[in-house]
């Protein structure tokens, strides 16, 4: 039963994160342009990723809500298979200015708002 | 709708996989490998799949089934244990397969598209 509850939890909180990614790529990614869009839902998922981690560890929420907001929430909000298609895009058509940018300012943001959320809490 | 019902399976999928897979770090190298394949096959085949097939797959289950926070976190956490070589390969271990599935599957499917023209036109000059 709870692996049930835990596996509908998970799904239902993945299905909002991806209506929120899907409306921010809609709305901010552009062809030929640096994504913007998948750029901050990546961006906002490891930012929440690190503070539900930090509010676990300060508040020892349960193990459900922590999974439920972490692997069900925010991992569905971030996505790396956009992103790596957005690269290999870049990288085919050579527009290698955007590429470096898109990769490390995804790479280094990613790392750092999660730290930064480690720490926020 | 395609989006929410995509995201929740791949979310599943994910969260399945990772009681399957002993190794967390793998197990989410494993979801964004499938997931950059999956991805690219379906942008190959865009043009014979209704758009909401393309969107349930595309932003619902590919966007779901890979994660980009998960993998920021083993990478913050393998810095933190000072195991830098898990991290520097974690890193460019994901971005080179999932890029890479996308230009190979690329090149086949241009590849696949020659080969059958050059048939049609032998066919047709016949």
């Amino acid at each position: 039963m709870n692996v049930l509850a835990s596996f509908l939890l998970v799904m239902s909180a993945g299905g909002f994160a991806a209506l929120i990614r899907s409306w921010l790529s809609d709305k901010f990614d552009r062809q030929e342009a640096f994504p913007f869009g998948t750029f901050m839902a990546n961006m906002l998922a490891c930012l929440g990723i690190g503070m539900i981690i930090a509010a676990s560890r300060r508040f020892g929420l349960s193990e459900m809500f922590v999974v439920i907001v972490s692997a069900g929430f925010c991992a569905t909000l971030s996505t790396f298979s956009s992103l790596a298609f957005q690269l290999s895009v870049f990288f085919i058509k050579r527009h290698f200015k955007l590429f470096f940018a898109y990769f490390f300012a995804t790479l280094l943001g990613g790392l750092v708002l999660f730290y930064i959320g480690l720490g926020a809490i | 709708m395609a989006v929410f019902v995509g995201g929740s399976l791949g979310a599943g999928a994910r969260h399945a996989l990772s009681f399957i897979v002993a190794d967390d770090i793998f197990a989410v190298f494993l979801c964004n490998a499938a997931a950059s394949a999956i991805l690219a096959v379906s942008l190959e085949a865009e043009r014979y799949v209704h758009p909401h097939l393309r969107r349930f797959v595309a932003a619902g289950l590919c966007g779901g089934l890979s994660t980009f926070a998960t993998f920021s976190k083993d990478n913050i956490f393998a810095l933190q244990g000072g195991q830098y070589d898990i991290f520097a390969i974690n890193i460019l271990g994901s971005f080179i397969v999932c890029m890479g599935m996308f230009i190979l599957i690329n090149r086949i499917a241009a590849a696949y598209k020659k080969c059958k023209r050059k048939f049609e036109k032998t066919e047709a000059g016949r």
